[in-house]
């Protein structure tokens, strides 16, 4: 469904990306990952079609990026962008229903795009706020509101930008399974994502990129190596296994991390104690 | 926090007071024309001292105020989702500082009652609004794009620059075009008359229309511009279509009221402050709220001192300040996550 090839994005003189080749499947969700700057958000801004690249070229569905009009890709691709303030006391509501934009005319909301904002709102296990105001709410309770948005545009592919930030332990979790289904059911997504066990554990495929280079690329179990982590974080990493059997990744310590604390060992094994 | 208040409601009781307020506007003054009287007087046509007050004196000078009133509140409302900053107004693009420039320009060099005598300066002005935008919107752009922040930067910029312009035309100036100066900045319609309306008509009516249809993607783009494009909004035209027509609505209102600007501020965020951000209802709403503040104040400032006026500048900004400054008081809190 999405085809990159050869992707390249400089800034003067410096390459943001470098050559990045990637094929999306329909059913398929790819994770992107690497270190701070390594070029993640810049490619995901070149696969939205927002930059246009200075190599290479984007297909979706066959067309190049370029020839389409914004309306027609944004019935076909959403993104969820890295932070968003609104300036505007917005409802979270009317904020879901701006994903409705895309399918709709000048004015009038049918009620068609009412009922899919008011679900979106509820996937996003979001509608008990959808009269308050968005600038008010917290922000994970904002960053599920924009997904809500996401959502509600009813896009074939996702692009997600650390979709995560924010969003408590279990939200996040909610989150990629949100849009692994979304995978499931014919779309494609792709995530850029610090945690490499969500990656881990949702992903068909990781893309590691280092410098604005593909380091690595492939299945969890491929890329989720030692070797591939130190390469591209420069992090001592041990790889154990999730109940669910896929990777694990542990990081290592370093020099000059601190000891475990000798007291909450003696409190946990005083408390084992007590349990047998 | 659920607003009390729904959009529709305050959109009709705006709609429903225009044409009370324009009637009542229309009655008021030196000559006082009873309410009831006026249809019958403009229907019969009883020719007689009311009837050519009314058509000639008064009618045009309301329905300039209206207008003027308008187009500086949807294009402050446009402006404002488009820097997505609630205080932005049209005097950051530099429409207005341009306009003042050189409408006292002309009124020192070619003074206020030249040759060209009644056209000269709403012409002066105009242009200068426009010449103003134009560098404004050139300097900002860089290789096709115009970022928000720069072009706000280059707007200021500029009306510094203006503004020191200004102060050296009053510092050169003697007493006579001083005191035109000043008033001109102060604003005011009197002299309205129906030419002086049509001519401002032709930036006016494009203005508007090229602002008036664009509250959905004006939602979009209040959520940022990359978010826009995500919604399939082609930014960039979409800036271009704000910067032009905010630059025709009120180069032709600043050309024909003089230095009126507060009313851009003011409108949008009274009814954001009270239903909420809904552009497509705002724009209708604050064409409207813009048309009877400003004929309020128009009103006003014709009556309070008769047979003389007072300035409509000092009266918008007498009626809008303390009204925005309850506002915000009620909505505190909102207000400053807002």
């Amino acid at each position: 469904m999405l085809k990159a090839e050869n992707l390249g994005y400089r800034v003067g003189t410096r390459w943001l990306v470098n050559d990045v080749s990637l094929h999306v499947e329909p059913g398929e969700f790819w994770v992107i990952g690497g270190a701070n700057g390594a070029g993640k958000s810049t490619l995901l801004r070149l696969l939205s079609g927002e930059l246009a690249p200075h190599s290479g070229h984007v297909e979706l569905k066959g067309t190049p990026l370029r020839a389409y009009e914004p309306r027609a890709l944004a019935r076909l691709r959403a993104c969820l962008a890295q932070d968003l303030s609104a300036s505007f006391p917005f409802t979270a509501y009317e904020v879901a229903l701006m994903g409705r934009i895309p399918w709709q005319g000048q004015w009038a909301s049918r009620p068609h795009d009412h009922y899919i904002a008011k679900e979106a709102l509820a996937e996003a296990g979001v509608a008990h706020l959808e009269s308050r105001d968005y600038p008010s709410l917290s922000g994970g309770e904002r960053r599920r509101v924009d997904m809500a948005r996401t959502i509600a545009q009813e896009p074939k592919l996702l692009l997600l930008d650390e979709p995560t930030n924010h969003l408590d332990a279990k939200h996040q979790i909610e989150l990629m399974e949100w849009c692994w289904r979304h995978t499931r059911q014919g779309g494609c997504a792709v995530a850029v994502l610090h945690d490499l066990n969500l990656a881990a554990r949702f992903a068909d495929r990781i893309l590691l990129l280092k410098d604005g280079h593909a380091a690595a690329l492939g299945t969890p179990e491929e890329v989720l190596t030692p070797e591939n982590l130190r390469a591209c974080f420069n992090l001592e990493c041990v790889i154990w296994r999730h109940p669910s059997g896929c990777p694990w990744v542990v990081p290592v310590d370093t020099a000059q991390t601190p000891r475990f604390h000798p007291p909450v060992a003696r409190c946990n094994a005083g408390l084992q104690g007590a349990a047998s | 926090m659920t607003r009390a208040v729904p959009y529709k409601l305050v959109f009709l009781i705006l709609l429903a007071a225009l044409p009370i307020a324009l009637c009542v506007a229309a009655g008021m003054g030196a000559y006082p024309i009873a309410l009831f009287r006026i249809p019958a007087i403009l229907w019969d046509r009883i020719e007689g001292e009311g009837y050519r007050v009314l058509l000639y004196i008064r009618l045009p000078r309301i329905f300039l105020a209206a207008l003027v009133g308008t187009a500086l509140a949807l294009s402050g409302a446009a402006l404002q989702s488009m820097f997505r900053n609630p205080l932005a107004d049209s005097g950051l693009i530099g429409v207005s500082s341009g306009a003042s420039l050189a409408a006292s320009a002309w009124i020192a060099l070619a003074g206020a009652d030249s040759r060209l005598g009644l056209w000269g300066l709403p012409t002066a002005a105009f242009a200068g609004g426009l010449a103003t935008v134009w560098l404004v919107w050139r300097m900002a752009r860089t290789s096709g794009a115009t970022p928000t922040a720069t072009l706000l930067l280059t707007g200021i910029a500029l009306n510094a620059i203006a503004g020191a312009g200004i102060g050296l035309l009053i510092y050169c100036s003697d007493e006579e075009e001083l005191r035109s100066i000043t008033f001109w900045q102060l604003g005011g319609l009197n002299g309205t008359t129906w030419p002086l309306v049509w001519a401002a008509l032709i930036p006016l009516v494009p203005g508007l229309v090229l602002l008036a249809p664009l509250g959905r993607a004006l939602n979009a783009l209040a959520l940022g511009d990359r978010e826009a494009y995500h919604l399939g909004i082609p930014v960039a035209a979409l800036q271009r279509r704000i910067v032009l027509g905010s630059a025709l609505a009120v180069g032709g209102a600043v050309a024909a009221a003089g230095g009126v600007g507060f009313v851009g501020l003011v409108v949008p965020h009274m009814f954001r402050l009270l239903c909420g951000a809904d552009n497509r209802w705002l724009l209708p709403s604050t064409a409207v709220g813009g048309a009877l503040l400003f004929l309020g104040a128009d009103t006003a400032s014709r009556t309070l001192v008769q047979p003389a006026e007072l300035p409509v500048g000092i009266l918008t900004a007498l009626a809008g300040g303390p009204f925005f400054l309850w506002l915000l008081l009620r909505h505190k809190r909102e207000a400053l996550h807002a």
